[in-house]
C-alpha cells in the first residue's frame, strides 16, 4: 500500500515498509541525497530534515510519522536557482569545508530562525548542539548564524522563499 | 542572490579533433636554477598529457600542454585536480596556483577530478598519488607554476608568429594576449589551434613572477563548491547513485578475528529488500535494494563464529603494557652531549623534573562513513570511492580483479572528512570481494558508524617518560625523553607498496615486500619516524638531549592520523617544558624564548601569539576573572605554530571534571610560508584546534573482550557546538615555500590547554583525555 506526503512541497508516495526511517527513503528510494548518514543513532544530526516546519532526525524517525505530513529537506529550502537567506550566510562566512555535515546544520539553523530571529548565544548552543562538525567549523557557523538573523530581522519577507 | 559559476561537475563535452599536442613533445627541455635564484624554466613536456589514457572519450579533440590543463575547442579550460578535496580547500587553490602564472582569472578554471595516473604521483609521498601529509601546496607549488609559465609561454609564441613580433613585446594579462605598439590582441580561447598544432621555439628565457607580483597568490578568491555544499547538491562518495545500483553492508564478526563457521541466510534472503545473503572474507554480506532493508536484515541472519579475537581483551592491560615498555632501553635516535652519570650528577647539583605521559588510541571519525561503490562487469571495472590515495585505489582494484589498467576505472569523490583514513584501502578491497558476487551490477557498500569505529587504523597509544634538570639560574642543562608507541608505518607499507612498486611486479612480491618491511618496523630494527617525530627537532636549546625510541604493539591497526606522531609528542614535550617553567618559577612564554635561538621560527610565532592574546599584560591569568590561560609552540610538516588557550574556571573544587571550567578562547599563530589561500590557512587552523581539543578531552578508544567500547558518537565524544571557543587566528605572512596547513593546528592544542588547566587548578594532566 502507498505511503504518501509532501515532501518539498510535491505530494509523493512510496511503496514501502512504514517503519523505515524517513533518511533512506530520501536517500535511496526517492534518490534525494542531501540529507546525509553519520550515524544512524540521531548523535550526529547529519541526517536533519524538517517534518511539518520542526527538526527531526531523519535516520531514526520511521514513514510512519511522515505519513500526510509536510517533510522539507535541504533540497526544497528554496526554489530551483535560489537560496534561503540562510544557505546565503553559509556562502558569506565561508562556513563548509568538507561539506558533509553542512546540510544538517543549515537545516537546524534554518528551523531555529524561523520560529526566533533574535536567538540568544543560549538558544543557538541548543538548537545546534545537536549538529557535529568534523571539520570545526563551528566559530563560523556562530558567525553565519548571527549574519543570518541579522538579515531576517531587516527583511522578513526573505524567508518564506 | 549569488551563484557559484566555478561550480565543479559540469561535464565536458566533445568537439572537434584537434592535433594533440603529444605530437610535441620532442623538445625535452629542462628546469634550472640560476645564479640569481630565479627558476627558469624550459620546456618539459614529458608529462604532457596524451588522448590514449584510457579516459571514456570524454574531451577528445582537447589540447592538453600539460597533466593539469586542457583547452576544450568550445573554449572552456580544465584544471585536473590531482589531489582528494577533502575540505582542505585544494580543488580552489591548486587551480590559483596554476592560474598565477598562466595569467588567467582561476574562476576561469573548471576544475575535474583527474584519474589514476603515475604522472599525477606526489612527490610529497614518495611519487604515489595521494593526498596526506599536508603536502599538496607544497608539493605542488612549484610544478604548478612551471606549467602555468610553460603554458604562458606556448600561446605567447603563438600569438608572435601569428603577428609576426617579438615574443618579449607580448603582454599577458587575465586570458588576453596583447601587443601594445600594433595594438593586436587575442584569448586563449582564439589562438588555440594555433598554439596546439605550431611547434613552440625555445624561450630566451622564462621565468617564475616574483612573488611581490602576485596577483592571485595570497590573495582570497571566492572559495570553490560552495553552493554545492549548502544546496545538498555536492556529492560524496555515499551519495554515488547508478542505474540499477544495490546496497551492500558486511555483518561482522562480534569480535576483530572471529571468523563465520557457518551461517543460514534463509530467512533473511525472505526479507523484502534482500537479493542477496554470502560469506566474504569479513563476514556475511546482504546486498539489497537500500541501506536499511539491508541493515535490518542482519538480525535475520544465523551465523556461527568461530576463532579467538586478535583484539585485546582487556584495556587496562594494554595501558599497562605501554608503561612497561618504558622501562626498555628502546633505541637512542638522537643523542648530544648525552651521559647517564653526568645526568646523575647535575641531579644532586640542579632540580630534576620527572613526568610520564600517556595518550589514547584515537579514530578518525570522518562524519561520511567508509563506503566503495563498484560495478565489476565481464570485462571491466568502475569504481567510485572518497579516497585519499587514488594512485593506490586503482593498484587495488587492478590486484584484485586481474583486469589491466585501460578496462578499470575509479573516481575519486569528495571526502567527508579524510584525516588520513582514507589513504587506507581496506574498505575497497572489502567491496571488490563484495561485487565479485553481484557482477554486472552497481553495488554500493556502505559502513555504519560502528563498523567505522571498529575497524579503523586508530592514532596509536603512547607513553612519554621524560627527565630534566634545571640548573641554578633556571636553564635546561638536560633533557631525556624516551616514548613508547607503536609503528604506523608497518600497517601502512602492505597497502603503499602497490603504488610503489612498478606495476608489473606480481602482486604477491609487492604484498610479501610490505610484510617484510612491516616486520621490520614492529620489531624497531628499522626506526619509524613516526613514533619520535617532534621530539628529536624541538627547539629549544639544551646542552645534553637524549631521545629513544621503544616499540610497543598489542596487535591493534594503526595509522596516519591527522599530525601523526606530532599529536601526542608535542603533548608530552610542551607539556613537560611547561613543568619545567613552574618549577624555575618562570613565565612560560619567558622561558621558552630564553631558551630559543635569537632567529627561531619558534620565536616568531610565539611573539605573535603573545601579542594577539595580551600575553605581556596578562600572563598566565588576568585578561578576565577567573581566565587563566596556557601556551604551546611546536613545528611540523614544515609549519610553526604557537596557541594560546584560554580557560573560564568555575571550579568549585580544584578537580578538573565536565562543568569545572569552560575554554573560552584560542588564539593561534602559524607561520607556514607563502600563503596561497589565506581564508583557507585560518579555517585549517580554526578547524585543527576544535579536531585538537576534541582529542584531549574526550578521544578515546578502548578493547573490551576484543571489541571497541566507544562504536557511536554517545561513547567516543566529540566537541559540539556549545563548547567550541573564539579563536582567532594570526598568519605570518612571508614568500618562503609553502609548508603545510592541513596538520601543523593540532598538536599544540593538548598542551596548551592543559598547560592553562594547570594554572588554573594546580593540577598537571599526563593522561588523555582529560575526561
Amino acid at each position: 500500500m502507498p505511503l504518501s506526503f509532501e515532501l518539498n512541497g510535491k505530494p509523493v508516495s512510496v511503496e514501502v515498509e512504514s517503519d523505515i526511517p524517513i533518511l533512506w527513503v530520501l536517500r535511496d528510494i526517492l534518490g534525494l541525497t542531501g540529507s546525509k548518514f553519520g550515524c544512524g543513532k540521531a548523535q550526529c544530526g547529519a541526517c536533519t530534515v524538517h517534518l511539518n516546519g520542526a527538526p527531526i532526525r531523519s535516520c531514526i524517525t520511521p514513514l510512519s510519522a511522515a505519513v500526510g505530513q509536510k517533510v522539507t529537506t535541504i533540497e526544497g529550502l528554496a526554489a530551483p536557482g535560489n537560496v534561503h537567506v540562510v544557505q546565503q550566510a553559509w556562502i558569506d562566512a565561508k562556513v563548509p569545508q568538507c561539506g558533509y555535515c553542512q546540510s544538517g546544520q543549515i537545516m537546524a539553523a534554518v528551523a531555529l530562525l524561523s520560529t526566533n530571529q533574535a536567538p540568544s548565544a543560549e538558544d543557538i548552543d541548543a538548537a545546534m548542539s545537536g549538529n557535529l562538525c568534523r571539520c570545526g567549523t563551528y566559530p563560523r557557523i556562530r558567525s553565519a548564524i548571527g549574519i543570518a538573523a541579522q538579515r531576517l530581522r531587516a527583511a522578513p519577507k526573505e524567508a518564506r522563499r | 542572490m549569488t551563484l557559484d559559476p566555478t561550480d565543479p561537475g559540469r561535464k565536458g563535452v566533445q568537439g572537434p579533433a584537434i592535433i594533440s599536442r603529444r605530437n610535441f613533445l620532442d623538445q625535452g627541455m629542462r628546469v634550472s636554477l640560476s645564479a640569481a635564484g630565479v627558476l627558469t624554466v624550459g620546456l618539459d613536456l614529458t608529462s604532457c598529457a596524451s588522448l590514449a589514457h584510457g579516459r571514456s572519450g570524454e574531451g577528445r579533440g582537447a589540447f592538453e600542454p600539460n597533466a593539469w590543463l586542457r583547452f576544450l575547442p568550445d573554449g572552456r579550460v580544465i584544471f585536473m585536480l590531482d589531489r582528494a578535496e577533502m575540505g582542505q580547500g585544494v580543488i580552489a587553490s591548486l587551480p590559483i596556483i596554476l592560474a598565477e602564472e598562466l595569467e588567467l582569472d582561476p574562476a576561469q578554471l573548471e576544475v575535474e577530478f583527474a584519474p589514476a595516473d603515475r604522472k599525477y604521483g606526489n612527490p610529497e609521498v614518495m611519487n604515489i598519488q595521494m593526498t596526506g601529509g599536508s603536502s599538496s601546496v607544497k608539493g605542488a607549488f612549484t610544478t604548478l607554476r612551471e606549467a602555468g609559465a610553460q603554458t604562458r609561454w606556448l600561446f605567447v609564441d603563438a600569438a608572435a608568429k601569428a603577428w609576426g613580433v617579438a615574443p618579449e613585446a607580448i603582454q599577458v594579462r587575465d586570458g588576453m594576449l596583447s601587443h601594445q605598439p600594433t595594438g593586436r590582441s587575442a584569448s586563449y580561447s582564439e589562438l588555440l589551434i594555433r598554439a596546439a598544432r605550431t611547434k613552440p621555439r625555445e624561450p630566451s628565457s622564462l621565468k617564475l613572477k616574483d612573488p611581490s607580483q602576485f596577483r592571485r597568490i595570497g590573495i582570497d578568491a571566492p572559495a570553490r563548491g560552495l553552493l554545492a555544499k549548502v544546496t545538498g547538491q555536492a556529492k560524496y562518495g555515499i551519495d554515488t547513485k547508478n542505474p540499477n545500483q544495490l546496497v551492500a553492508i558486511v555483518a561482522r564478526p562480534p569480535a576483530a578475528g572471529l571468523k563465520c563457521k557457518n551461517f543460514d541466510g534463509a530467512a533473511a534472503l525472505g526479507l523484502n529488500g534482500v537479493r542477496q545473503v554470502f560469506q566474504v572474507p569479513s563476514g556475511i554480506a546482504i546486498v539489497g535494494s537500500t541501506y536499511w532493508h539491508v541493515r535490518r536484515a542482519v538480525d535475520a541472519l544465523k551465523i556461527l563464529w568461530e576463532g579467538s579475537p586478535t583484539l585485546p581483551k582487556v584495556h587496562a592491560d594494554i595501558e599497562q603494557g605501554f608503561l612497561e615498555a618504558l622501562k626498555e632501553n628502546g633505541k637512542v635516535v638522537k643523542e648530544e652531549a648525552w651521559s647517564e652519570d653526568d645526568f646523575t650528577a647535575l641531579g644532586k647539583v640542579g632540580k630534576v623534573i620527572e613526568a610520564v605521559y600517556e595518550v589514547p588510541y584515537l579514530a578518525h571519525a570522518t562524519l561520511e562513513p567508509q563506503n566503495c561503490t563498484v560495478l565489476w562487469s565481464e570485462f571491466a571495472c568502475e569504481v567510485w570511492v572518497p579516497t585519499q590515495a587514488l594512485g593506490l585505489a586503482h593498484e587495488v582494484v587492478r590486484r584484485v580483479t586481474g583486469l589491466r589498467s585501460e578496462h578499470i576505472k575509479v573516481h575519486s569523490t569528495l571526502l567527508g572528512g579524510g584525516f588520513g583514513r582514507r589513504l587506507y584501502q581496506d574498505f575497497v578491497v572489502e567491496a571488490l570481494t563484495v561485487a565479485e558476487q553481484v557482477r554486472g551490477v552497481p553495488v554500493k557498500l556502505v559502513w555504519s558508524r560502528e563498523d567505522d569505529q571498529s575497524n579503523d587504523y586508530y592514532r596509536p597509544a603512547a607513553a612519554h617518560q621524560v627527565r630534566g634538570c634545571l640548573t641554578a639560574d633556571q636553564r635546561i642543562l638536560a633533557y631525556d625523553h624516551k616514548v613508547a608507541t607503536s609503528s604506523v608505518l608497518s600497517d601502512a607499507l602492505p597497502v603503499w607498496l602497490p603504488g610503489l612498486t612498478p606495476t608489473f611486479f606480481p602482486p604477491g612480491l609487492s604484498l610479501g615486500l610490505g610484510g617484510l618491511a612491516a616486520r621490520g618496523f614492529k620489531s624497531g630494527l628499522l626506526a619509524d619516524d613516526t613514533s619520535f617525530e617532534g621530539i628529536p627537532s624541538l627547539p629549544y636549546k639544551i646542552e645534553r638531549l637524549r631521545v629513544r625510541s621503544v616499540q610497543c604493539d598489542p596487535g591493534i591497526p594503526v595509522g596516519f592520523w591527522r599530525s601523526v606522531g606530532h599529536s601526542h609528542s608535542a603533548f608530552a614535550v610542551e607539556s613537560f617544558i611547561d613543568e619545567l617553567a613552574v618549577a624555575a618559577k618562570q613565565d612560560p612564554l619567558a622561558f621558552r624564548l630564553a631558551h630559543l635561538a635569537p632567529d627561531s621560527a619558534y620565536r616568531r610565532v610565539l611573539e605573535a601569539v603573545a601579542e594577539v592574546a595580551g600575553w605581556r599584560t596578562s600572563p598566565t591569568a588576568g585578561i578576565a576573572p577567573n581566565v587563566f590561560r596556557g601556551l604551546a609552540v611546536h613545528s611540523c610538516f614544515g609549519s610553526c605554530v604557537a596557541q594560546v588557550v584560554d580557560v573560564e574556571w568555575a571550579g568549585p573544587s580544584r578537580e578538573i571534571v565536565e562543568g569545572s571550567f569552560r575554554i573560552r578562547d584560542v588564539f593561534v599563530a602559524v607561520d607556514c610560508g607563502q600563503v596561497v589561500q589565506p581564508d583557507t590557512v585560518r579555517a585549517q587552523m580554526e578547524g585543527s584546534v576544535i579536531f585538537g581539543l576534541s582529542a584531549a578531552l574526550y578521544g578515546k578508544i578502548s578493547f573490551v573482550e576484543g571489541r571497541v567500547l566507544q562504536d557511536n558518537f554517545d561513547t567516543y565524544r566529540l566537541l559540539r557546538y556549545g563548547q567550541s571557543p573564539n579563536i582567532r587566528v594570526i598568519l605570518l605572512a612571508s614568500h618562503e615555500r609553502p609548508q603545510g596547513v592541513g596538520e601543523p593546528g593540532v598538536p599544540p592544542v593538548a598542551p596548551a590547554l592543559a598547560n592553562a588547566l594547570f594554572r588554573a587548578s594546580g593540577n598537571r594532566i599526563r593522561k588523555l583525555p582529560i575526561f
